[in-house]
């Protein structure tokens, strides 16, 4: 039985508050909507936030021990479900197959992958007695990560996908792999970008050079680490052709908002000139123009902080910024302390998730990331992810209660 | 727990990052909530506020009577504004079977695509945007907007001009005065949402709209109607290329009426100019008359010298001037009488080149009159130091001088008021709220042009040219006239030299005689084959000073009032009778046992109007117009206005406050309120008229 002083209750109230908070703010997004439909979207976030603390008590009372146990039993059954949704999966835009409906439920497999890799990661660092650099041990965890996201990709959802490699980076930096190796495994892609001007890439591939020169991480993997840049470096014309066309928009406005105010960097500037009309005090509940007059756009999930931003100014955004904080604080020092290093490696890979979405989203709404329709965690509308975001703080809650086992 | 120090520069790493993502942030937030929150303020009130006018209703223009010849009447408009591509269909498809289309058709036609203002129809019919209302899809709205109308259809409407459908000016009046009669629009400060939708207005920002100022003009409509139809009918009956005449009170300077007819005009409901003041002629024998101000008023002849005429051939220098009669010698009244070139010639070589330049220029010539209508030609007079006494015979005879209409109406006001130019007034005034004169315009004199005798003489002359001169025809036995004849040679302007058998027709007078009180100029362009300005224009200038002078003859009544009594021939005015407040039945027998006839709605009841009032003058054979009423219903019946003129028709229409409008010109054919049927201040009359 648990003790339930012992839980840490300071980490949970702080996920509660930001829970909270995220209602309002739906609710204030979707006040002035035309239809009822959408004016209920607080109350089923509400409804869901109940589902997800039903879910955290859950997880609470199941040791991570049983998770450690069935942990690749989970990442098949993951994968399973994620083959099947590209064939079976329902769709809301249209164009993307992403989730199974089951009455009013959507379930998303890619949900279910994120947990099932964090697992697998963790297990597979925690008992691997191979060394951190070793080349197995490398590969065998980067396919762990590269199957789901390929079956992610595919559907495709790039916003999700982009979640598995920060797990990845995540635990190999947590189990002791040197950056400079993250550094240069990532390389090729820095020569995707670079190879955009033959003078950046020459440039570029000089830094690169030296870089190998000085650290000396193995003749191997030096050779791959060059042959995968030429080989990158080559093909940006070929995938930039590839690219859908609105992944060019989001990467073309990232770059310059002011391109195309009227389309795909009407969101960015929108939300911009949200928070940045909300000043210091903000505008006050419920009063934001922006929001109440539809120039924000997907306002109630991916851009729920430009409400907060312009409806509580400075000091609310401050406040919720500085929520997060005491949650990554909180959560690296369970992580530091846990004895087992299967319960480290979730609590770290489950601050990476939510820290990787935190600072995406809200980089997105401040105009200095691109826009991915990733949400934010506890605060976006959305039942999965905010049960998924609170399943991570019960591992991480769980783990610090348990922080003394091996 | 002991960790090693590399497990602390991990640790010390991740503080780093969570460190860095929070500061970063922060310094974001701050940046832009701290330092650009008034600029990005101002975006949000930019973007999220709209102005949109709220159009000025047009003010309306009257004549001198009160009768408002150019009205607004408001009108559905419909428009599509669909927000998406669906809607798009919707409206497409519901338009191809509103009007009835090729099912496709609409989507071309009217150029619809989402999120894009298209006008669909802007003068819609009332029954059709009543359906358009009940059963519209979305993205399809009807507006009321005003239009310009104009109740005497075509009018006046030289003076008047037009508007182009958003109620610009374009012409005429409506463009001279455009600023006056447009009023300011008012501005509604409206928000708009992200969607384009425009959904509250903010009442205190909201600027309402300025009426635009009505106008009152000088003008009469009744008597503009008048010279319209007799223009028309003389350009006819002469076989002239166009006719043009100006009428203006000459003791006010006001315009009375202002017209041309030209049959070949290509759009007469869109008249572009007004010919009587942009084209310019020579003007010919009417000029005589200026010559013999500045003869008169030098003192060189006395009215009674006899002048010695060459027997109709005189040599000046290598030309010869030629009269229409061998005449050995004849006084100065004779030459005006007969307009002897030779007589005036010699006086005026005598009078000298400068001083008759200067004559005509301080009759205006050369100049514009100052009239508030656009496209005024400001004619010409030669320079004098270049002249050769020919030259001086020239502009005496009134050629080497080129003027327009409205220069030789004013020149003969000066002559009928005792010798003062004035200014031609077209606008009274303007109008207050309750329909009351303001702003009256000041009557301006440009000057004394002559003395009061040499006017006086002139006068007396001018009668002669009617009584026993060139201008026999245009003596009247209702109105005494005064004027005087022109024939002038056309300019052919390719071959630099004048037609031999082209001219200009006029005849420019003054009545009544003894105290004027209208002066006019009728000009008829090349009247085939007579075409001689005392058989032409001079008849035209005498009904239509008939016609106006019996519509109104209190004005008229005087010592001048010549009713012929020798030619029996003739009919007889008779004095309009007074049946108002009588039987409709003893009316027809008074009228009867007059000889004049009688139309009314209703044979019962008693007459509540008559047109024309009692008092004036008429011809046995004219109709009176009645408004009949009953004792138990006090109801108004519409009368069959087939046949009258659009003067007659308008006078019942304004008595019974009914609402019309004129088509075409001429008399009335059709009219959309059948006869007999019950009228009130609400009803709508659509007058069709034709010439007969």
């Amino acid at each position: 039985m648990l003790k339930y002083r012992e839980l840490d209750w300071k980490l949970v109230g702080a996920v509660l508050l930001l829970s909270l908070i995220g209602i309002l703010l739906i609710m204030s997004a979707q006040y002035h909507a035309d239809s009822d439909y959408t004016r209920m979207y607080w109350e089923r976030q509400f409804m869901w936030l109940g589902v997800a603390m039903i879910v955290f008590a859950l997880v609470l009372h199941i040791p991570l021990r049983f998770f450690d146990f069935v942990t690749y039993l989970l990442y098949g059954i993951a994968i399973v479900l994620l083959i099947a949704v590209l064939f079976f999966g329902g769709s809301r835009a249209g164009a993307a197959t992403r989730f199974f409906q089951f009455g009013p439920v959507n379930l998303a497999p890619s949900d279910i992958a994120k947990l099932a890799v964090l697992f697998a990661l963790s297990r597979y660092f925690a008992y691997s007695k191979l060394p951190v650099a070793s080349k197995r041990r490398l590969a065998v965890s980067t396919l762990i990560v590269l199957v789901p996201m390929a079956l992610i990709l595919k559907q495709p959802d790039l916003g999700t996908a982009v979640v598995f490699p920060v797990i990845l980076f995540g635990l190999w930096f947590w189990s002791g792999l040197s950056p400079i190796y993250m550094l240069l495994i990532v390389s090729p892609l820095f020569s995707l970008v670079a190879a955009s001007h033959w003078l950046a890439w020459a440039v570029y591939f000089l830094v690169l050079l030296v870089v190998i020169f000085l650290f000396r991480p193995g003749a191997a993997f030096s050779f791959l680490t060059v042959v995968a840049n030429l080989a990158f470096g080559m093909i940006t014309p070929f995938i930039w052709n590839r690219m859908a066309d609105y992944q060019k928009a989001r990467i073309l406005t990232f770059l310059d908002p002011g391109m195309d105010p009227r389309g795909a960097g009407y969101q960015i500037i929108q939300s911009k000139i949200a928070i940045g009309s909300g000043g210091i005090w903000g505008k006050g509940f419920l009063e934001g123009s922006q929001t109440r007059l539809d120039f924000l756009p997907e306002r109630h999930t991916d851009f729920i902080f430009s409400v907060l931003g312009e409806e509580f100014g400075l000091w609310g955004s401050l406040l919720v910024v500085a929520l997060f904080g005491f949650i990554f604080y909180r959560a690296v020092h369970i992580a530091a302390r846990c004895r087992s290093t299967f319960a480290s490696n979730v609590v770290m890979g489950a601050t990476f998730i939510l820290l990787f979405q935190f600072f995406v989203n809200i980089g997105m709404t401040l105009g200095f990331m691109p826009v991915t329709g990733l949400a934010l965690p506890f605060l976006s509308y959305g039942g999965t992810s905010l049960v998924l975001s609170w399943t991570l703080v019960a591992l991480i809650v769980s783990a610090d209660y348990h922080w003394q086992e091996y | 727990m002991k960790r090693t120090r590399q497990e602390r520069v991990r640790i010390g790493i991740f503080w780093a990052i969570i460190a860095f993502s929070m500061c970063l942030f922060a310094a974001r937030l701050i940046h832009l909530q701290v330092f650009c929150s008034s600029e990005y303020s101002e975006v949000v009130t930019r973007q999220s506020s709209r102005k949109i006018d709220i159009p000025a209703t047009r003010g309306v223009i009257c004549d001198r009577n009160g009768m408002i010849v150019a009205n607004n009447i408001v009108k559905p408009t419909l428009y599509a504004w669909p927000a998406n591509t669906r809607e798009v269909q919707d409206i497409a498809r519901y338009l191809d079977k509103l009007y009835g289309y090729f099912p496709g058709t609409a989507k071309e036609r009217f150029n619809l695509r989402p999120r894009s203002f298209s006008y669909i129809d802007r003068h819609m019919s009332d029954a059709l945007a009543h359906r358009v209302e009940n059963d519209a899809p979305r993205g399809l709205y009807l507006r009321d907007d005003a239009h310009r109308t104009y109740p005497y259809g075509q009018v006046g409407r030289q003076i008047l001009g037009f508007t182009d459908i958003d109620n610009n000016g374009q012409s005429g009046l409506e463009l001279s005065f455009d600023s006056v009669l447009a009023g300011r629009n008012g501005i509604a400060d409206v928000y708009r949402d992200g969607l384009k939708n425009v959904f509250r207005v903010r009442e205190k920002a909201m600027v309402p709209p300025q009426p635009g100022q009505s106008l009152v003009l000088a003008c009469d409509w009744r008597l503009q109607e008048i010279v319209e139809q007799e223009l028309c009918s003389a350009v006819r009956e002469y076989n002239a290329e166009m006719g043009m005449a100006a009428f203006v009170d000459c003791n006010s300077g006001e315009v009375l009426a202002l017209a041309h007819f030209d049959p070949e005009e290509a759009h007469p409901d869109k008249p572009f100019k007004l010919r009587a003041i942009s084209d310019q002629f020579e003007p010919g024998s009417v000029f005589k008359p200026i010559t013999a101000a500045g003869i008169l008023d030098a003192g060189l002849v006395d009215f009674d010298d006899s002048i010695y005429c060459e027997s109709g051939r005189w040599k000046i220098g290598r030309r010869t001037l030629r009269d229409d009669k061998k005449r050995d010698s004849l006084t100065f009244r004779q030459i005006m009488e007969l307009s002897s070139n030779i007589g005036l010639a010699k006086c005026a070589i005598e009078l000298g080149g400068e001083q008759l330049y200067q004559t005509a220029e301080k009759f205006g010539l050369g100049r514009q009159t100052g009239i508030e209508l656009p496209g005024e030609c400001a004619g010409s007079i030669g320079r004098p130091n270049r002249w050769s006494e020919y030259t001086t015979a020239a502009l005496a005879m009134g050629h080497a001088v080129a003027v327009n209409s409205l220069h030789l109406a004013m020149a003969f006001a000066a002559v009928a008021n005792g010798g003062e130019l004035l200014q031609p007034r077209l606008i009274l005034g303007g109008l207050d709220q309750n329909r009351r004169l303001v702003q009256e315009r000041e009557r301006r004199v440009v000057g004394r042009i002559m003395d009061h005798a040499t006017a006086d003489t002139l006068r007396a002359m001018l009668r002669g040219v009617v009584e026993h001169g060139t201008a026999v025809p245009v003596n009247s036995r209702v109105i005494a006239i005064a004027g005087k004849t022109g024939t002038a040679q056309m300019i052919d302007f390719e071959n630099k030299r004048y037609f031999q058998h082209k001219f200009m027709a006029s005849f420019a007078g003054l009545f009544p005689a003894g105290k004027p009180l209208v002066a006019g100029v009728v000009v008829l362009q090349n009247p085939q084959p007579v075409h001689y300005g005392g058989y032409t224009s001079g008849p035209t200038f005498k009904r239509i000073a008939e016609r106006y002078s019996l519509l109104d003859p209190g004005r008229f009544i005087g010592t001048d009032r010549i009713l012929a009594e020798s030619d029996d021939s003739a009919p007889r005015p008779i004095e309009v009778p007074d049946f108002v407040g009588h039987s409709v039945d003893w009316a027809r027998v008074q009228a009867e046992d007059a000889g004049i006839d009688v139309r009314s709605a209703t044979d019962s009841g008693f007459v509540a109007w008559q047109f024309p009032p009692a008092g004036g003058l008429m011809f046995p054979g004219d109709e009176i117009v009645l408004a009949t009423t009953n004792l138990e219903k006090a109801d108004l019946h519409m009368v069959d206005l087939t046949g009258l003129s659009l003067r007659q028709a308008a006078a019942f229409m304004h008595f019974a406050g009914v609402t019309f409008h004129a088509r075409g010109n001429g008399h009335v054919v059709d009219q959309s309120l059948r006869p007999g049927k019950e009228i009130s201040t609400r009803s709508f009359c659509q007058l069709q008229l034709r010439r007969m």
